[in-house]
């Protein structure tokens, strides 16, 4: 193997790519990149068997051939080069490659890409087509509602459904709810579909996403696989594919609230930093922070053993009957981190029963928080 | 027993009435009896310092010698008689009872089961005197060499009482029976130099120094006095002082708890338990406390006449001295050391193999400081004070707060830099132990509360949870429903093997709450046999177990950082519920020296 390409794109490539690669591989091998230089381009490929990332960037080749090469110090010597030319020689007999651009020249050695993986292509099956940052938001307001606990496999997954035009994603992990909707430019007419996905992946891709969509990247594409067990997302180069979660999705259409006896208005930045600091004094495990609606503003207060406690009002248009109830602090922050609008509205239907919270504007957001039963 | 000076009017016999007023019974069972009789004659003489020989375990000699006031001549023969005493006098006396004999039974019940010989010359008087006492007849007095103070020497004991010899066990066993009754008699008086021979062999010596770390070195070993916390505590009327050793310490049996109650060895099975509680949550199982305690209180509220050896003692109200024993040991082990980690002396060839970790013996007690030279004693009853320097770190852990980070290992473990070397967490236990004191202090405020007043905070679920279980379970949760609701569960039957949620103590992530309603059930916690205490203490540990991030959990830097702050703030935190470390310390003296620098 033999070619050359820029150090710049290649750093960037490999940054993205080498997320798939796992701290803790459980094959040695699974640490290193796979590299092949074919067809006109180098591909990229990192993997942890669960989530699998490929990128391929133009070179030019002289010779084809593949490698692979440990990620760790492959990254941090390509991010430490200037931009320029990168030049690549694969020596077969002792599995080292040369790289060298301008006065840097470096040998590392690698292991015969022969016993990297082999994993499952995947062909045909359902596409979709989407906006990249409107996904990725999409992503982050309902990755953050999933559970980070194995113990209910389900759970870590973002049920992604498609059905006339709309993506709909929704996660929970029993004690909250994130359903986001999207329209879907582009999909072959009448594609129904419905499809767990871990959500560790889609951050991952989330991240992936950011920088390149504001590069004015071409549309993402969603490919699902035609035996149902992977899906790959396609992006200007990028491709990501994990392994979906198998299961029934527990019914959640029965516990977004429809009525709405108590409804507060408040500015999202100032609800997210009184929360936050009334949060700091809810220390124990619970968790817990009290709302109070009053007139004209909400009072949110706290109260550990060991800290002591802690109030603050804010102010809020109140609607309907008024309200006590109480919130694990870190369901309240999660969601208010990431609304976008300048308001937002908590609907309530009194203490014990699911309380809702929309960005005000936006109908595509909801989030579902269960209340914390105490002594209000 | 008595350190104001010793004084004694004659050794005289009780009436009758008297008489018949002192819990009656055998005296000398076996030969550690002897030995606790005469050291307990020679410390209520005000002896400075006790020598005791046995040989034969026991059956062929047993001597004590100690340099105190001694035994006038003309008395000699008459202390052998039984009700013979100097101690008290009338009936009103023993309710107020200040030294450790009071029933003129001891030296007579020897001299009727065995061949005795006394030597006695008390202070300020020229030559000794010896009678011999032998099946209960005594011949003498007459005169004998001897210094200043009495020797009792036991021989042949139970020798015309054949059955009374074949309930011995082996002479090894008696033999370390008499040693370890001897070393309790050190330990209660610190005070008192305690020289013990067994077989020849010298098996404890103590320098009688008033310090009583200094006995509990003599008796247990420098690891044991270093681990020592001092306890001194008041509780209505009652003061309870002396060491207990920190977990690092414990041992695997009860022996090494010496309770005293105004200066007594007593076997006090409620007042063992009250230390055990204290160190609940804090050893593991089959570990014992290391304590030498003394509670001391007006003798009019404790009845030392209730058993015939005097091993157990009747207080007035023994819920308070239970409650004093229990809140002193706390109050002295919940700001124990941490454990440190013992890096193995000798390196292996290799050099990898650093340290032998092989708990608990790879755990040692962090060392104490020692005290100050020349402290003044303290002037009250009990044990004396030690040097006025107050331990540098008042509680175990509380410095935890100004550790640093330095990340998570293998995602088990946090590596934290402490002032002093590095320490190294064990994510699990720590936040069990962070999450067991929460929970265990939300079941106490709920209990002392009205039951409805308080109930713990619980997290309503989105969808019900359906919680399959076996049978024999689901059959056991009518009995257990309100302590389950009592922690925040809604849980109710749904057909014969499952039971249906709804809301789950706050908290606790989701995906665990079938398999910790399922422990619950298993513990049978509702079964009245347990003290509350005890309840709380179980449900809380199940509890924690479950909510605590998993050994394997990748922690957020802030993550690692709030449980180290939690960890500071919560008593006992240097073990998990189940007593083993949640950090061990690695200091640079002892890296120093692993690595070979001087
Ligand atoms: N080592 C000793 N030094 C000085 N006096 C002693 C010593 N041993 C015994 N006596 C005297 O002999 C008396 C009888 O001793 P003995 O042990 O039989 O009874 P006691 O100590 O009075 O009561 P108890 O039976 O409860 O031990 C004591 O009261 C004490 O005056
Ligand atoms: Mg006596």
């Amino acid at each position: 193997m033999r070619c050359s390409l820029s150090a710049h794109q290649f750093a960037a490539g490999l940054g993205a790519v080498t997320r798939a690669v796992s701290p803790r591989a459980t094959l040695p091998i699974l640490s290193n990149v796979l590299i092949e230089a074919r067809d006109g381009a180098v591909h990229l490929l990192a993997t942890n068997l669960d989530l699998t990332i490929r990128h391929h960037l133009p070179a030019k080749i002289d010779e084809p051939g593949s490698i692979t090469l440990p990620a760790k110090i492959l990254s941090e010597f390509v991010a430490a080069l200037p931009d320029g030319t990168m030049e690549w020689e694969l020596d077969a007999s002792s599995q080292t490659v040369a790289l060298r651009s301008g006065p840097y020249t470096a040998h590392i050695r690698g292991i015969d890409a022969a016993e990297f993986p082999q994993l499952p292509v995947l062909q045909g099956g359902s596409r979709v087509v989407l906006d990249p940052i409107a996904f990725a938001t999409a992503t982050e307001q309902t990755v953050v509602a999933a559970s980070v606990d194995e113990g209910r496999p389900l759970y870590t997954g973002v049920l992604t459904e498609v059905a006339d035009s709309v993506l709909t994603m929704v996660a929970t992990d029993g004690h909250r709810l994130a359903i986001r909707q999207m329209g879907v430019p582009e999909t072959e007419a009448g594609t129904r579909t419905s499809f767990i996905v871990p959500a560790r992946a889609l951050a991952e891709l989330g991240r992936l996403l950011r920088p390149q969509g504001g590069d004015g990247a071409g549309p993402l594409s969603l490919k699902l696989a035609q035996n149902g067990t992977h899906i790959t997302f396609e992006l200007s180069g990028y491709e990501v594919s994990t392994r979906l979660l198998e299961g029934t999705y527990p019914n959640y259409s029965k516990v977004v609230p429809e009525t709405a006896q108590t409804t507060i208005r408040t500015n999202t930045k100032e609800f997210l930093r009184t929360a936050r600091v009334v949060a700091l004094f809810a220390r124990d495990a619970a968790n817990v922070v009290k709302i109070r609606s009053e007139p004209g503003m909400l009072t949110l207060s706290a109260n550990t053993n060991e800290v002591g406690d802690n109030v603050a009002t804010l102010p809020a248009t109140i609607e309907g009957e008024q309200l006590a109830i109480a919130f694990n602090a870190r369901y309240l922050l999660d969601v208010l981190q990431i609304l976008q609008t300048e308001e937002v509205e908590l609907v309530c239907n009194g203490s014990l029963a699911p309380g809702l919270i929309r960005p005000v504007g936006d109908d595509s957001y909801r989030y579902v928080i269960m209340p914390v039963r105490v002594a209000l | 027993m008595s350190e104001s000076a010793p004084t004694r009017g004659r050794i005289h016999q009780l009436p009758p009435s008297v008489a018949d007023a002192i819990a009656a019974g055998e005296v000398v069972e076996r030969p550690a009896s002897v030995v606790k009789e005469l050291v307990e004659n020679a410390l209520d003489a005000g002896a400075r310092r006790v020598t005791i020989e046995v040989e034969g375990g026991g059956l062929e000699r047993i001597a004590v010698a100690d340099d105190g006031l001694g035994i006038a001549a003309e008395e000699l023969a008459l202390a052998f008689s039984r009700h013979a005493t100097s101690k008290i006098d009338t009936v009103g006396d023993l309710a107020r009872i200040s030294t450790l004999g009071f029933r003129g039974e001891a030296l007579a019940s020897i001299g009727a089961v065995a061949a005795v010989e006394a030597v006695s010359r008390p202070a300020g008087v020229g030559a000794a005197a010896r009678v011999t006492v032998r099946g209960a007849v005594v011949t003498g007095p007459g005169p004998a060499p001897g210094a200043p103070g009495t020797a009792v020497t036991v021989r042949d004991l139970f020798g015309t009482t054949p059955a009374r010899r074949a309930f011995l066990r082996q002479p090894r066993a008696e033999a370390a029976a008499c040693v370890r009754v001897a070393a309790e008699a050190a330990l209660a008086r610190p005070d008192v130099a305690v020289e013990v021979r067994s077989e020849g062999r010298r098996s404890l010596t103590t320098p009688g120094s008033g310090q009583l770390r200094d006995a509990v070195r003599a008796v247990f070993g420098a690891a044991a006095a270093q681990g020592c916390r001092p306890v001194e505590l008041e509780h209505e009327g009652l003061r309870v002082t002396g060491l207990v050793g920190s977990p690092a310490v414990a041992r695997a049996s009860r022996e090494a708890c010496v309770l005293l109650v105004n200066g007594r060895r007593v076997h006090q099975r409620g007042l063992q338990v009250a230390v055990e509680n204290a160190f609940r949550g804090l050893l593991p199982a089959g570990r014992y406390p290391l304590a030498v305690l003394d509670v001391r209180c007006d003798p009019s509220r404790v009845d030392v006449n209730v058993h015939p050896t005097k091993r157990e003692v009747r207080f007035t109200d023994e819920r308070v001295a239970f409650a004093a024993v229990e809140r002193a040991c706390w109050a002295a082990v919940r700001g124990s050391e941490p454990f440190h980690l013992a890096l193995a002396s000798g390196l292996s060839p290799g050099g990898k193999e650093l340290a032998a970790l092989g708990p608990p013996a790879a755990w040692a007690a962090a060392p104490l400081p020692l005290p100050a030279p020349g402290a003044s004693p303290g002037t009250g009853p009990g044990f004396r004070e030690e040097g006025a320097a107050p331990p540098p770190r008042p509680l175990g852990l509380e410095e935890a707060r100004h550790w640093r980070p330095l990340g998570q290992a293998l995602d088990q473990y946090l590596v934290v830099e402490t002032g002093s070397g590095v320490a190294i967490l064990d994510q699990h236990a720590a936040h069990e132990k962070v999450l067991y004191w929460g929970f265990l202090e939300g079941l106490r405020i709920a209990e002392e509360a009205a039951p409805a007043a308080a109930p713990a905070p619980s997290q309503v679920l989105l969808m019900p949870d359906l919680i399959d279980l076996p049978p024999q379970l689901v059959a056991a949760f009518p009995t257990q429903a309100s302590l389950l609701a009592g922690v925040g569960f809604d849980l109710e039957l749904f057909g014969e093997t499952s039971l249906r949620c709804t809301a789950v103590p706050a908290g606790l992530p989701a995906a665990r709450v079938a398999a910790l309603v399922e422990a619950l059930l298993a513990e049978g916690l509702a079964t009245g046999a347990l003290s509350a205490s005890e309840r709380h203490h179980r449900l809380a540990a199940v509890l924690a177990c479950h909510a605590a991030v998993r050994f394997g959990d990748r922690l957020s830097p802030e993550g690692i950082r709030r449980l180290l702050d939690d960890l500071a703030d919560t008593p006992g935190g240097l073990t998990c519920p189940h007593g083993r470390p949640t950090v061990l310390l690695l200091g640079d003296r002892e890296l120093r020296h692993a690595f070979g620098r001087s």
